[in-house]
């Protein structure tokens, strides 16, 4: 039975496609109470007081908290601690204490019967805000006096890099350099975040659903933050629409409703709503760079000079410093580069704070470099792709390891061809006729442009992942990953991998995640790890579990297990007998006193864990063609393809839907949206009406994908290497570098997004 | 936010300028506005916005902070907040009479500051309900000071009546077009208060020759030109 590299149809669209999934906002408890979180109107200010009075008064309101009542509880911490530097003082509180940071920063919660009701209370609390200075430009971060005494402007500064930069520098003969910006702008998933929290107050158990992406971690966290047995809090599973990187994070409001919940012995769920989507979960993107390259003669690369102005908003979140240094360490790409030096601050600022958002660091970073490589070429009056194919890393040069490290792993890039990929990717997209049509496109008001961009990914990130099967004696076969479903296919990918190994069908699976009862450990689904780490320990319990049923297999049928042969759940005796026992039967034996007879355990199951020390690094390469109206500067995306190679497609469907869906990701943030404050930091987005995500309107009809397998990871058994991110990685490059060719300066885009107001400044230029 | 202002005014600049500070008369003009009273320096007063089938309420005070009675230059500060919710707005509102034939221009600069809710919605309609709250505002004062007989100094109005309300308020729902958005209310309330502060001063006969926001409002329109007052 082969279902590793087969597009079977989705497990999860069963129930999703009929409407019988259940996402947080489908769960109620009787006796639940509403939560609505106070939020702060100014960004920057020092809270004089606050009183409750009349909104407690109003009928129907159970409670009202403030900061007062949470000011024992630590900060909520990174998730990823990935510098050593003490950045305590940069952390966000549960609630604010004695300043606001940010326009919706929780300053206080309402807690009543009814939705509308706890709305319309939490409007009554009075705020006493002393209005402060705001920060919110990331440069002007480092010289600007700190605004408040006990948070510094600047979290910490990351410095990497290897080789003799000066020299190199010392020996170019082209410097190429520019300043790029990158806009604001985040995963804004369909669901926005929602929590309900169920205390037994006779058991002293509190029951979670709405935690995502990293149920274990946030329960973990919750545990350590409140006080409470890790062992007494159930996260339960919920549908998750959308994660993107931003959802499933542990927020205030993930303590916020539980502990209060707690604390009034009652049920309370809190689902946010638009609004205070758009003004509290993780922004991200916002980057400034002032980039260099030293470049020789004949267009090699000699070294890389960067400095970093990177916009965390007003606290460090859960993901700490993973942003900035992503996008450092990621900045030489997939090109030889034999010296290089970052200089990154991370810099606080008076708006929403920041996180990851897919592909994380790299967008950013891709974009710099791959406008610088452009404008290089121009300088150096070489075509684009001649001067990216020649620095390219080669076959010969792998693996190619970098003095560095990223998220905490030693940087080795495993295997690959990119020169090879980038060849494939251009025949591939027929991109000579790509060529041909952009010359011979009539001249009627229109400009056109081709943009390449060719980009490294990372994914896999371990330490471990687990895993766990169950069989029971019905023949349904439970497993249990320590992964989470954010709409990605993890249940039907996970059920590919242990169908493959077991033989059996995929229906004879129930994929169980995000369930903290039955699966007691796990890292997450986050960094393109699930299908690297996660199916990797799927194939390790599954194949502890064929092992298994061999053996009991072969004790019920009374002879060794190398007389005996596993087909499909079965076990049949070699030779002429035909005697067998099917899976059914197995599993009815494990009973606890047939198991105990044997001397084995009861049940009919198996564990399996899987560890990795380095990430696996993925690569691609983008190509846009755009059409630009030169009277109104609006651009449009004509073309698309994007080439990624991703080690092995467990089911190429999903990677290619990945791709697909990352490209209109990584278009909103080239071309749209992006998260605007006013110059006293209020922010100005907060809707669809202002945040213009992509709709089907604006997604290219063309776009084409090529999945190659030619690098199969070598780190993990099933050779496969992340999926989730690549479709993302180079489009705000590919689209701003197709914008600068129909313009026809390589120095026309400097900043994403690029917008029509900025293209006809240029053109008037 | 800065919104400039200039009018026309047939009385000399002295007696304009004390006009202007006269601010008791000039607030029946806001539509929807009231002074309740003062509180030492401060004046105090609501105004109510009624947007469709929300209204929305809110307090302030304005004050005069500096004056310059041989410049004929004024300075003044006001703020208001939502009665029920987190908006705020501020105000510093700089006023100037120069002669100008027969009669006197007025200048006013309105540096308006508006936080919660009601600036976080809707990039570019904030400057837009300001413009057609003053024009409304205009009118009135007009009417007001001059009586039925209308224009004595000779110029036309050219703005349309803008609908109202039983009540005197503007109804911004019919006006801003977005009658979906229940949340534009507090907007319309809060920029609303501005408008008063800034138009406090529009007393006498008002003759809206130019309404301009500084260049980074979207939609603004010409700027005043180089008589701009500053």
């Amino acid at each position: 039975m082969v279902y590793i590299g087969e597009s079977v149809g989705r497990l999860e669209d069963s129930r999703l496609l009929k409407g019988v999934g259940r996402f947080v906002d489908d769960v109620d408890a009787p006796g639940q109470l509403w939560l609505r979180v106070v939020r702060s109107p100014l960004a920057h200010a020092r809270v004089r007081g606050l009183d409750t009075a009349r909104a407690a008064a109003l009928p129907g309101v159970t409670a009202v908290f403030t900061g007062e009542d949470v000011r024992h509880i630590d900060r909520i911490p990174q998730r990823l601690k990935l510098t050593d530097d003490d950045v305590s003082s940069s952390l966000q509180p549960v609630m604010a204490q004695k300043y606001v940071r940010y326009v919706g920063e929780p300053v206080a919660v309402v807690i009543g019967e009814d939705p509308c009701l706890v709305e319309d209370a939490a409007e009554l609390v009075d705020l006493d805000l002393e209005q402060l200075p705001v920060l919110l430009d990331a440069r002007e971060a480092t010289a600007a006096p700190a605004t408040q005494p006990d948070v510094p402007n600047i979290a910490t500064t990351l410095h990497v890099g290897y080789g003799d930069v000066e020299a190199a520098f010392a020996a170019a003969d082209h410097i190429v350099s520019n300043e790029f910006r990158i806009g604001r702008h985040s995963g804004v998933p369909l669901e926005t975040r929602g929590v309900l929290a169920v205390p037994d107050v006779g058991r002293r158990t509190l029951d979670i659903w709405g935690y995502t992406k990293v149920p274990h971690f946030n329960r973990r966290l919750l545990a350590e933050l409140a006080e409470i047995p890790e062992v007494s809090i159930r996260v339960h599973n919920v549908d998750a629409g959308g994660g993107f990187g931003i959802r499933g994070e542990f927020y205030p409001e993930d303590f916020l409703v539980p502990f209060f919940a707690q604390r009034l012995g009652r049920p309370v769920k809190w689902i946010e709503d638009r609004v205070e989507h758009m003004m509290s979960a993780n922004q991200s993107r916002e980057q400034i760079y002032e980039l260099e390259l030293a470049i020789d003669a004949s267009g090699e690369i000699l070294g890389m000079r960067c400095e970093m102005w990177h916009d965390n908003g007003a606290y460090l979140r859960t993901h700490g410093v993973t942003v900035p240094q992503l996008a450092a360490t990621m900045l030489p790409g997939p090109y030889r580069i034999p010296a290089f030096d970052a200089h990154v601050h991370v810099a606080l600022t008076n708006k929403c704070p920041a996180g990851t958002y897919r592909s994380p660091g790299r967008y950013e970073g891709t974009f710099a470099r791959e406008r610088l490589l452009d404008m290089a070429a121009q300088e150096l009056g070489m075509d684009p792709i001649e001067l990216r194919a020649i620095n390219l890393l080669r076959t010969d040069e792998m693996p190619h390891g970098r003095a560095m490290s990223a998220l905490g792993t030693d940087m080795v890039l495993d295997a690959g061809d990119y020169q090879g990929l980038l060849k494939r990717t251009l025949e591939a997209s027929d991109f000579a006729d790509w060529k041909r049509t952009v010359e011979t496109a009539p001249h009627d008001g229109k400009l056109y442009g081709l943009g390449i961009a060719c980009f490294l990914e990372k994914s896999g990130l371990g330490p471990y992942e687990t895993a766990a099967l169950e069989v029971d004696p019905s023949g349904r076969v439970r497993l249990i990953v320590g992964g989470t479903s954010l709409g990605q296919g993890i249940e039907t990918v996970m059920a590919q991998v242990a169908g493959e190994t077991l033989e059996l069908d995929l229906n004879c699976f129930e994929v169980v995640h995000t369930d903290t009862e039955h699966s007691r450990d796990g890292m997450g689904s986050w960094a393109s790890r699930s299908s690297v780490v996660g199916g990797s320990a799927v194939l390790v319990a599954a194949q502890k579990l064929k092992r298994t049923i061999t053996e009991i297999g072969a004790e019920l049928l009374r002879c060794e297990p190398d007389e005996v042969e596993y087909t499909g759940g079965e076990v049949h005796r070699r030779g002429r007998s035909r005697k067998h026992v099917t899976l059914q039967q197995i599993a009815t034996a494990c009973d606890p006193v047939s198991s105990a007879r044997r001397g084995r355990e009861a049940g009919l199951r198996s564990t399996g864990i899987f560890e990795v020390q380095h990430m696996t690094y993925p690569y691609g390469v983008h190509l846009a063609m755009v059409e630009i109206d030169a009277e109104t500067g609006g651009v449009r995306v004509l073309r698309y393809f994007v080439g990624y190679e991703v080690g092995r497609a467990i089911n190429p469907k999903l990677v290619e839907g990945q791709i697909r869906g990352g490209i209109a990701q990584g278009l909103g943030g080239a071309l749209y949206e992006v998260f605007a404050y006013d110059a006293q930091g209020q922010p100005l987005s907060t809707t669809f009406m202002d945040y213009l995500l992509v709709t089907a309107s604006e997604t290219p009809v063309d776009v084409g994908v090529l999945i190659t397998e030619d690098a199969p990871a070598p780190d993990n058994p099933l050779g496969v290497r992340g999926a989730g991110e690549g479709g993302t990685t180079a489009a705000g490059a590919a689209i701003a570098n197709a914008v600068a060719d129909a313009i026809g300066r390589a120095d026309a885009v400097s900043e994403l997004p690029v917008t029509p107001a900025s293209i006809r400044a240029t053109l008037r230029t | 936010m800065l919104l400039k202002n200039d009018f026309s005014l047939p009385l000399p600049p002295e007696s304009a300028f004390g006009a202007l500070l006269d601010l008791e008369r000039v607030a029946a003009c806001m539509p929807g506005a009231q002074l309740s009273g003062t509180s030492g320096d401060d004046y105090l007063g609501t105004i109510q916005l009624k947007v469709g089938p929300i209204k929305a309420s809110y307090e302030g005070t304005v004050r005069i902070a500096e004056t310059d009675a041989a410049g004929l230059k004024a300075v003044l500060q006001a703020t208001g907040r939502e009665v029920d919710g987190h908006g705020s707005a501020e105000a510093s509102i700089r006023a100037g009479v120069t002669a100008e034939g027969n009669g006197s221009r007025v200048r006013i600069e309105t540096d308006l500051n508006v936080q919660g809710r009601a600036a976080q919605f809707g990039r570019g309609v904030l400057g837009e309900v300001t413009q057609r709250i003053i024009e409304q505002f205009a009118q009135n004062l007009e009417a007001e000071l001059l009586g039925p007989a209308g224009s004595a100094a000779g110029e036309q109005v050219t703005t349309a009546p803008e609908p109202a309300t039983d009540n005197g308020s503007l109804d911004a729902w019919q006006v801003i077009v977005l009658p979906q958005l229940k949340k534009s209310a507090p907007q319309i309330a809060v920029t609303a208060i501005g408008v008063l502060i800034g138009m406090l001063l529009g007393r006498a006969t008002c003759r809206r020759r130019h309404g301009t926001r500084d260049a980074s409002g979207h939609g603004a329109r010409a700027a005043a030109g180089p008589d701009r007052w500053s």
